[in-house]
Formats: C-alpha cells, structure tokens, sequence
C-alpha cells in the first residue's frame, strides 16, 4: 500500500460536499441583507470590500438603515434614547466612562463550538447608531491569514464604545475573541466589564413564560421579529468551509451566513430597548418576579424587595395577568429570603407563613422558616408548624434528595420538633397556662 | 524477625534452596557526595540546608550543572535516589533569576504528580517565595483552571491533559508558554511502545507551540535504567541530550533469587504453577514480619494471590486489610488509600500488576515477588527496585513459570542479571499515531511552508557493543532500515485535498472543521471507550474495563475480580458500555475462548524459502468471544461452560506471517495427525519473541491455521500487533525471523522433556503425541535452507542470543 491508500484507511476521506441542498434553498431569492423581517425596510445601502494582501484577505460587508428603520416592535433610530447605564446595570456591566461612542452590538460566528487554538472567529458582526442612521458591518475572513489584520480592524471598532452589548456573549463571542487576540498577542479590546450580556436578564424576566429562553424564541414571542427562512447556526460552519475551498471571490455563497448573523446583530437593539423599557415600567407580576429573582442573585437586596414587592401588588390588583400557583410559592419565598437578610425579620416570617397555606410549598424556605420563627420572632407555634410540615414533605420528596442529606434534615427537623414542644411547655408552665398541642406531633 | 532473620531461615530451608537456581548477593554501597554548583543562589541553598540537605550526591551536583547551562539532561537513577532535587533546584535557582519564568513537570500518571508538588512546594515554603505550584489535572476545579493558567510558577500535569486541554488550548496559557524556561519530564523510560510514540508525538505538538510563543525550554528527564535512556530521550525530543547515569546515592545489600518450580510431572514436564508457589512463598515469609509487594501478570491473577494471601494472612493472625490488590481498573481513590497503607506499614502484601512499576511513592518495601519474567529485563529491573529502598538488605524471588522465556532465563540467569537491559522502543513515525497528532498540531498552530513535524531523520540507535550478551540486539539491528522519508508534508496535503479537515492557502495549511482533533485521540488506547463495571448490591463503580478486553473478562456468567472477592457479571450493556456485577461466593474463576479469523489486505514485503514464504503487510483481524471455561482456584479443574454472545471486535494493523511449503508440510503429517507441531511453533513463536523485539508480550498476538484458503491451503502461521495500524513489531519480527527460528529451535533441543512441556512447545494435550520432535525437524527444514529469493531480509546482520546454538 503506498502512503495515500494507508491514510485512506486511517482517516477516511470526507463525502462529497453537501453543496446542493438546503444553503441553495435559503440563499434562493434573497438579496443578501434582506432575510430579516418583513418590518423591516430593505437597507438603504450595502457596500462590499474585499481587503487585504493577496494570501491574507478578508471582506467587510457594510449595511445602512435609516433611523426610522422599524424591527419588530421598535425602531432602530430610538437607541438615542436608550438609557445605557440602566442596561448596563441590568447586565452587571458598566459604561465606559466618558466614552464618546454610543453601544455596539455584536454577534460572532466561528467554526465549532468547543473554542481551542483550532477554532476560527470567521465572521463578526456588529452594529451600532450612527447620527446618519443604523450602521451593520461584518467582517468576514476569506483567508485565515487575514486574521490579526481584522482583529486589528476590529479593535480599533471597538475603542471608544461606551459599551459592548451581546447575547450570550460573556461566555461565548467574548471568549472565543479573547482567545484569538491572545494568539496573536494581541491586546484585547472587551473587556468583561464594560460587556453587557443580554442573556442574563432576558433569561429572569422571561424564562419562567417562555420555556426556551434563546434569542430566536425571545424574538418571536417578545420582540415581534419574526425570521424568514434563517439558516440554523449549526449548519453556517459548514458553509463556511465549503465556501473557503471555493476559488474566486464570489460572496453569494456565503449569503444565508451573512443574512443569519445579520439578523441576530439587528434583534440585540430591539431586545436592549424592550428589556430597559420592561424593567423601567412593566406592569407584569411574573417580570417583576423575575427581576427581584435577578437582583436578588446580584445580592441587590433593596432593588430586589422593591420588585418582589411591585410583583406581589400587581399580582393582587386586577386588571394583571396573575400569577400561576408556583410562581406565587416562588414570591413568597424569595420575599422572605429578602426580607432576612435586611434584618426585617418579622416580614420575611410573614412571607414564608403564606407559603403554609399553598400547595408544593418550597421545602428550604420552610426550614429557613423553622429557624427564623423559633430563634428570631420566637412565634413557637408557627415555627412547629413549619417544621412538621417541612418533615411531612420530606417524607414524601426523600426519594428526590440524596440519602444522606435526607436522613440528616429528617433527623434535624425531629429534634426542632422535640426542642419546640419543650420550649412551648416550658413558655406555658411560665405563663402559667395550659399548653395546647398544636399540629402534628415530632415522629 | 525482620528481612535478616528470613534470609537466614531461606538459606536453611533445603526445599527452598532445592528450587533456587541462582542467588546472587549484591554489597551495600556508599554514597557519594558532590559540592553544591557555584551557579546556586545561597537563599536557594540555604532553603535546601532548612530541608536537611546540606550537600549533594554526585548524580544530583552534575545534572543541576547541565541544567544550569541549558543542556537537554536525563538522569538515570535507581528509585529514591533523590532524583527530583535534579530537576526543582535548577528550576528554582532560575525563578530566583528570572521571577516571571515558567516551569512545567509532566508525570505519566496523576499519582506520582502529588508526591512531587507535596515536595516543592515545602521547597517553596522554605524559601520564603511565593512561586505557585499546580497540578492541572482532570480534578482541578474549573475556577482553580484559571488561577494556575495565569498564576502558576510550575505548573504540573501529565501528557493526557497536556494532550488535550493545554496544547489544544494553548491561547489561555500564553503566560506558560511565552515563560518557559524548563520542561520536566519523569519516568521517562514509561514512554515506550504505543503510548511512548504518542508521547513523543505530543512532545512535537509541544515544541511546536512554545516555538508559536517564541521559548526554547530545556528538557530535564529523569528515568528508570533501561538500555538505551539516551537515546530514548533523544527520539521522545528530538534534540540533543546529556546523560546523567553514575548514582550517587547510597544502596543497602541486595539478594536476587532465581526460583524454578519443582517438575511436579516428569513425563509431562509439568512444573508446579508459579501462582502456587508464590502462594506457599508468601505465607512463609508473613511472620516474619516483612513488607511484601508480590507482581503478577495478569489482573485476573492479582485477584487470584490476593484471595490466597488473604488467606495467609488469616491464618498468620493478621487482619484482612493487611493485604491489598493494585491494578488499572481500580478507581483513583482505592488506589491512594493503598498506598498510604503501604507507606504506613498497615498493609504487609500487595498483589500488583506492573501498574505498582512506576514510581508511585509507597514507601520501602523488604521483599519483591515476581510472578513469573515480567516480560522484559527492565520490568524486571523497576519490580526489584520496589523492595529495598532503605539502607537496609532486601530480597527479590523470581518465581519462574513454565514458559519458554522463563525457563530460557531461569538456565541462563546471567542473560538476566548481567546483560545490558533492553533498547526501549518508540516509533514516533507510526502512520496512524503520526496523522493523528499531526492533525492535533495543526488545530494547534498552522503549518507554514517547508516545516516539518518531527525530524525527519531519527538518531541512530546506538551500535550495541557488548551485543554477545544482549537478547535484544537483533532487533536493534532490524532497527536499522534507516530513517523513513519526510511524510508531513503528503500527509497534510492528503488531510486538505481527501479528508476536508484542512485549508490550504499557498503553502500554509490550517485546521478547517468542527471536529476537536484531540478529543478523538487516546494515547494508550485504554482511556476511551470503556465498559464501567456497577455493583448492583452497593450501587457503586467498581472499575473499568477496555473495550477489547470487555469480551473476555465481563461477559455474562463470567467472574469479575475484585479486591480478591468474586463478582458474577449478570448483564452486560453492550452498547452501553455497562457492565452489572453482583458479588457472590464461587470456588471458580472464568475464562473465555477466541475464535479468530485473519485477512490480508497487502503485501508489503516478501521473502521466498526452499521450505516456506515468509510476509510481512495489513491485516484485518476479526476476533470472537465464542465460549467460557469455569476454572476452580487451587485444583483448576474445569467444572462447567457457556456461550458468549457479543459483537466481533475488528482490528486493521499490521502482522507477518509465515506459509509452509505443501510438500513440507505434508512430509511431517500437518494436514493430518501431526497438525499439533503447528500449534508448538505458534506457542514457540509467541514467547520467544519477546526475546528479540522489546515489547509486551501482550502487545502481540499469534495465530495459526493448517490450511489458509488464501495462501493455497498451506499451513500459515501469523503474528501481529495488537496496535491499530501496528507499532512497527511485525517489521522487526519479520526482519529477525531467522534468528527467532532458530531460538525456537534451541529452546526445544535445551528442553529435556520428551512429548513437550509448557517450557518448550506446550503441553502434549494441547499438541498431541509426538508433535514436538516433528516442530523439531520442522524447525531445522526451515532453517537449513538458507536461499531466499526476493526481499529477504539479511540474517547475516542478526546475532543470536548467546548459548544459543546456531
């Protein structure tokens, strides 16, 4: 066997390139920019580039729209008016102090998922506004020389940005820059503090409703964007290469790549407004509930007691879309755990106490109850209530929790019993009444 | 009591001494110390005198020397010769000069790692420093990751994680890789056959990167004796190495005892099992109050001692937890409270496989038993190292089995204690190794125009000169068939154009798919794809099984070993790859039967005898569990059988077979009653080559058919290598058959039984009646004819191991 047959055998060649198919079909009728929504005007201008030496080229594809440019349920033109800091708050960021430019958003797409020395950042996207409208620029690496050239490019973009805004980004688009800037011993121009990753707070104001909390279901059902014949992210790294190992330099090809990354780069303006106009003034029980929860994650205790609060209100006056049963258990907990640790110890016992009187009641806010009501509010009573319900659910729920774990909250919550119908004995003989036994006995 | 008292005692003892074919005695030795290099900073020995180290021994003074100087070193010393004070003075003499640098220590196995990191960092500490030590290892935390990718000093791993999640992902490590001063690499002579070639191969990868990064680190390596440590170091980094070899440090007496089993049947020439003996071995020394680590081969025979030394134990007053098995397929944390058990003296045996070889610290033991040649001289050599490490005597009994190999030592047991130790072997160049390290290195760092991955031309081992005594010079000499041909770049062109997984643009080839090159990778072979064994009572792990293996050993009905307890596989989820174990108590152990078929695929090379062709190419071997035996311990009478049902395993590699001449053939009655002589030759043939080709004799395989439709029904007999695309053993074999003939042939003659034993060509029941003088005048028809036409290789060249008639 000579050389080429033993590799044939060892690695095995790759199937013919799957190039008719699905791609053809997506890129079909499409102007390249034009897969987005039927909102949104056509862009008003698209210019293509072609940079770089011969051997290390790269394209930059740029996109204008107008101000009055409508997405779903915004348009473009109303960033102006965005409230930065807010949202940058909202993502645990901050704005770059003093910086001139507005906030850009940005989206990548690479060739695998996994990241290492061997996984290209082949396009990025990024947007921002501009005094003369909506401006999309992607670069995109037609040969992996090119690469520090347009990180350089790219970094340049950067600088200035009052914030850099993502989906996801934090631990995905950043990353994978980050590792590419390091290759090159580049300086990295993202830095983790000035990166507002939208996920996060979009996942707390809607996760509860929605389910599937990714940008595309996020779109549909909150953003009024509706997508068109978007190529699955899965499939743009194999596009990709198929595209690259194409001579000449024709773009069309890559058309459902650049449209997908487009799309997602242009619904981050849409989602920064909603989410800072949700959480400015939203009158929904289950966002507020889902704010306090994402404050209250940030140890934000009074930002969070005051959206707990608000949710509770609204959930009470008519007029709101109520809240479901398990949502309800989920306030009142998170209510008293606020309550605790701002030392208003006699309205967090109040908020756990809510949580006897409803079904599937959290089992860790009852024993924080227990704790709370015999050592802080010293409500004997309702600290054995808690108990001997917490120990009933216990029973009932010991096969979901480790054994072990089990066995010594079953244990703990016996001697809680035991020590309170001691205590309440000795607080009646003191008072010098008769104590009455009240819910179910320690077992 | 104590080792004296046993010595005395065996002396005395004429059953033993009766058995004993050789007893060597090796004097105490004095150490010898050497000043402390110039170049050291005092802090630095200052700390060194706060530890108790006041001076050097010499091996020490003049490996910190060639460090210091930026030399390439290997150190070969014995084991706790303080070795490790080699390679942490220079690197931290040079954190003293150059605070930023960096250091990287690679162990074979997580184990020995934290001996090491325990030691620095208490050098650390008594330096006053602050240099951060850490092991990066599967169980490092991912916040802990990033602290030690950016703030770790010395950072410690091992080749699979260096393989996988450092080299791979090299950008988060640039402050290592910009900073690294020095690459420490132990246990060295570990890095032999497959794993040592994909070793080497990673080691490419990693030249590659810190050239990527603009560093030149010095390699300090430290191993075991072996033959050929220089020269080892020299393919594994491709550079040029200084050897440290002349120890320094001081040795307790040292008593080496041959052991041949008594012939227990004399027309059969069966000799009492090895196992047995070491079974009678250890119960005679236990009251004496002696730490015993006894070697066996297999892990089935590690739980078979244990239960009998638990035996022992039991009946010497001592308590079961005395003894303990240590195997591969044993979870991490067993494995660690064993050896703090041995460290402490709490357990007084241990039942190890060659996994106890390596330099895991268990403190010092008194007595080594081997169960039977581990295989090579310098396995033999590592499993004595493990007892007497003190300044004490200690004692080391080679039990002999009944095979040819063994037999063949136990008569000239100064092939064993006084030949050179073996060349160990690494074929970097391994096509399927090679391709796929190269694509890992592309992921890694393109390749630009002109570069090549790995030297194309290796150094040439070195001539052996004292070859008269050393078994394993023909294979050197079958070594030489000189470097092959520069592939990189055929193979890159090939992995662009066919494969699809790289971009070329000009002469610069880059990694362009999904695929992570290295997740695909194993380096041994054992560390993907294996079956977990579940103890359906206590709802836990119990080990790991390799797939190749799972057919043999964790079949339905077959008895699972563990910690010398049976466990009765009742379910085996193939696919699954899970395997439901209950404990249970049975006076039987299982074993499986093969079926087996061979296919060529190519000739690669041919050589045509008067008597036989002899070939050499790719085969596809197909192999079957078809069937168990149950085995009673201790009688091992076969008391019952089953089927077993599961998927063929499928292995492409490379053999070389040998086909008889018809008319031959049917002179000596192959193809009727005489069929058995075939299978003499085979089991001939399997022992007696690990005499000539360093390997593990469970890295080859032989196999034989009387009529080979594809070799015009004629007798052929195949040996091939257990590797995927094969280590290059069945190259060597087939260029040294000549002079394995004719070992094979000495062995018979030397063998005084009449009918065949398992010394010589297997026992008459397996071969029938008067198959082993037929494999006699079979052998001598083959090597009489001496003229080959076609590519025959050129027995002139090949020397026979001495005390071997020609």
């Amino acid at each position: 066997m000579n050389l080429r047959e033993q590799l044939r055998r060892l690695v095995p060649p790759a199937p013919p390139s799957p190039q008719p198919g699905l791609p053809r079909q997506a890129a079909r009728p499409e102007p390249p920019a034009a897969s987005p929504p039927p909102l949104l005007p056509v862009a008003s201008a698209e210019r293509i580039e072609l940079r770089g030496p011969p051997g290390a080229r790269y394209f930059v594809r740029t996109l204008r729209f107008a101000p009055e440019a409508r997405h779903g349920l915004r348009q473009l033109g109303e960033l102006a008016a965005l409230d930065v800091a807010w949202l940058a708050e909202l993502a645990d960021a901050e704005p770059v102090p003093g910086a001139p430019g507005s906030p850009v958003f940005l989206d990548v797409e690479t060739t695998a998922l996994g990241g290492g020395a061997g996984v290209y950042v082949f396009l990025v996207g990024l947007g921002r506004l501009e005094p003369s409208g909506w401006l999309l620029e992607q670069w995109l690496l037609r040969e992996p020389a090119a690469e520090p050239a347009l990180l350089a490019e790219l970094a340049a973009r950067l600088q200035g940005a009052a914030l850099v805004v993502s989906f996801g980004g934090r631990s995905f688009d950043a990353r994978m820059l980050a590792d590419r800037f390091r290759l090159h011993r580049l300086p990295s121009p993202l830095q983790r503090r000035h990166h507002a990753d939208l996920a996060t707070p979009a996942r707390a104001l809607w996760r509860s409703r929605l389910g599937s909390c990714t940008l595309q279901a996020i779109e549909r059902q909150r953003l009024g964007i509706a997508r068109t014949a978007d190529l699955p992210s899965a499939l743009c790294p194999q596009l990709y290469f198929d595209w690259l190992r194409r001579p000449g330099e024709e773009l069309a090809p890559m058309a459902p790549v650049l449209a997908h990354n487009a799309a997602d780069v242009l619904a981050l303006p849409v989602l920064a407004l909603e989410l800072a106009a949700r959480t400015r003034r939203g009158t929904d029980p289950a966002e507020r509930l889902g704010l306090g929860q994402h404050w209250r994650r940030r140890r934000r205790w009074e930002a969070s007691r005051r959206e707990l609060e608000r949710s509770l209100a609204l959930d009470r006056s008519p007029g709101h879309a109520p809240l479901a049963a398990r949502e309800r258990a989920i306030l009142f907990a998170e209510l008293g755990r606020v309550y605790r640790r701002l030392g208003r110890y006699a309205e967090a016992a109040r908020a756990w106490a809510e949580l006897l009187r409803l079904p599937e009641p959290p089992l860790e806010a009852l024993l924080a109850l227990a704790r709370l009501a015999e050592h802080r509010t010293r409500e004997l009573v309702l600290a054995e209530h808690a108990a001997a319900l917490a120990l009933s659910l216990l029973r009932r729920r010991a096969a979901r929790l480790p054994a072990e774990r089990a066995a010594r909250l079953q244990a703990e919550l016996v001697r809680r019993l035991e020590r309170l119908a001691r205590k309440r004995a000795a607080a009646a003989a003191a008072a010098g009444l008769r104590s009455r036994p009240a819910g179910p006995s320690a077992g | 009591m104590g080792i004296e008292a046993l010595l005395a005692a065996l002396r005395q003892d004429p059953r033993f001494m009766g058995a004993v074919t050789h007893w060597e005695v090796e004097p105490a030795r004095p150490a010898s110390w050497a000043p402390f290099p110039e170049a050291i900073a005092p802090g630095v020995r200052a700390a060194l005198a706060a530890r108790g180290i006041e001076r050097l021994y010499s091996h020490q003074a003049e490996a910190v020397a060639h460090a210091l100087a930026g030399r390439h070193t290997v150190v070969v010393t014995p084991t706790a010769s303080g070795k490790s004070l080699c390679f942490h003075l220079p690197v931290l003499q040079r954190l003293r000069e150059r605070p930023g640098s960096r250091a990287l220590y690679l162990f074979p196995t997580k184990a020995l790692s934290q001996d090491q990191v325990a030691e620095l960092t208490a050098l650390v500490r008594a330096l006053g420093s602050d240099y951060r030590t850490y092991t990066y290892d599967g169980d490092t935390p991912a916040e802990a990751r990033r602290l030690l990718r950016d703030g770790g000093h010395v950072v410690v791993t091992n080749p699979y994680m260096l393989h996988t999640g450092i080299l791979p992902h090299h950008p988060r490590w640039t402050n290592l890789f910009q900073n690294l001063g020095y690459v420490v690499i132990d246990e060295l002579h570990t890095y032999r056959g497959v794993f040592g070639s994909h070793v080497a191969n990673v080691l490419r990868r990693l030249r590659r990167v810190c050239a990527h990064y603009g560093a030149q680190p010095v390699f300090l390596c430290a191993s075991a004796t072996i033959g050929n440590p220089r020269e080892l170091a020299e393919r594994l980094l491709e550079v040029p190495v200084a050897l440290v070899e002349r120890s320094g440090a001081p040795r307790g007496e040292r008593h080496t005892v041959l052991y041949n089993p008594p012939i227990v049947h004399a027309e059969l020439g069966l000799r009492a099992s090895a196992v047995e003996q070491v079974r009678r071995l250890v119960r005679r020394m236990l009251p004496f109050g002696v730490q015993i680590i006894v070697f066996a081969r297999s892990r089935n025979e590690v739980e078979v001692l244990v239960k009998y030394a638990k035996d022992a134990a039991a009946r010497a007053g001592l308590p079961a937890e005395a003894v303990a098995g240590y195997r591969g397929g044993y979870l991490p944390r067993l494995r660690r409270r064993i050896e703090q058990g041995l460290r402490a003296g709490e357990i007084r045996v241990v039942v190890a496989t060659n996994a106890l070889e390596l330099g895991v610290d268990i403190g010092a033991l008194d007595v080594a038993v081997l169960t039977g040649y581990p295989g090579s001289i310098a396995s033999f050599y590592q499993q004595a190292g493990r007892a007497g490490r003190r300044l004490r005597p200690s004692l080391t009994v080679l039990v002999g089995r009944s095979s040819p190999i063994d037999q063949y030592l136990l008569r000239h047991p100064h092939e064993l204690l006084y030949a050179p130790r073996e060349q160990t072997v690494i074929d970097p160049d391994n096509l399927l190794i090679k391709v796929n390290h190269l694509k890992c290195s592309v992921f890694e760092v393109p390749f630009g125009p002109g570069e090549s991955f790995g030297t194309a031309a290796p150094p040439a081992p070195a001539a052996p000169g004292g070859a008269r005594h050393d078994p394993a010079a023909p294979e050197v000499a079958a070594l030489e068939g000189g470097p092959r041909p520069d592939e990189t770049r055929q193979i890159l062109e090939y992995l662009a154009s066919e494969a699809q997984l790289l971009h070329r643009v000009g002469d610069t080839f880059y990694w362009m798919a999904q695929a992570y090159p290295a997740e695909g990778v194993s380096l041994d072979t054992t560390d993907v794809d294996n079956f977990i064994v579940y103890d359906l009572e206590r709802r836990c792990v119990l080990g790991e099984v390799d797939r190749p293996s799972a057919m043999t050993e964790i079949h339905e009905g077959a008895i699972y070993g563990w910690q010398g307890e049976q466990y009765l596989i009742e379910r085996l989820d193939y696919p699954g790859r899970r395997a439901y174990a209950r404990k249970v108590q049975c006076d039987y152990f299982t074993q499986a039967e093969l079926d087996r078929s061979i296919k060529a695929l190519a000739v690669d090379a041919e050589a045509r005898f008067a008597t036989y062709e002899a070939r050499r190419g790719a085969v596809e071997v197909t192999t079957q569990a078809t069937l168990y035996k149950k085995v009673r311990f201790y009688t091992r009478e076969n008391v019952g059988a089953g089927e077993i049902h599961l998927p063929a395993e499928v292995l492409d590699t490379t053999a070389c077979w040998f086909t008889l001449a018809a008319p031959l053939a049917a002179r000596h009655g192959l193809f009727g009653p005489q069929a058995g002589a075939l299978l003499a030759l085979r089991n001939l043939l399997q022992h007696t080559v690990p005499l000539f080709v360093r390997c593990d004799p469970r890295d080859i395989c032989v196999w034989s058919e009387v009529r080979a439709p594809a070799w015009g029904d004629r007798p052929t007999l195949y040996l091939f290598d257990r590797m995927p695309a094969g280590s290059g053993l069945a190259e060597r074999v087939f260029a040294a058959h000549r002079a394995i003939f004719a070992t094979m042939l000495a062995v018979l003659r030397d063998c005084p039984c009449p009918h065949g034993c398992p010394g010589c060509a297997g026992v008459e029941l397996e071969i029938g009646p008067g198959a082993k003088p037929i494999a006699q005048r079979l052998l001598a028809d083959l090597l009489a004819d001496d003229a080959a036409d076609g590519r025959a290789p050129s027995p002139g060249r090949l020397e026979l191991p001495a005390g071997t008639p020609g």
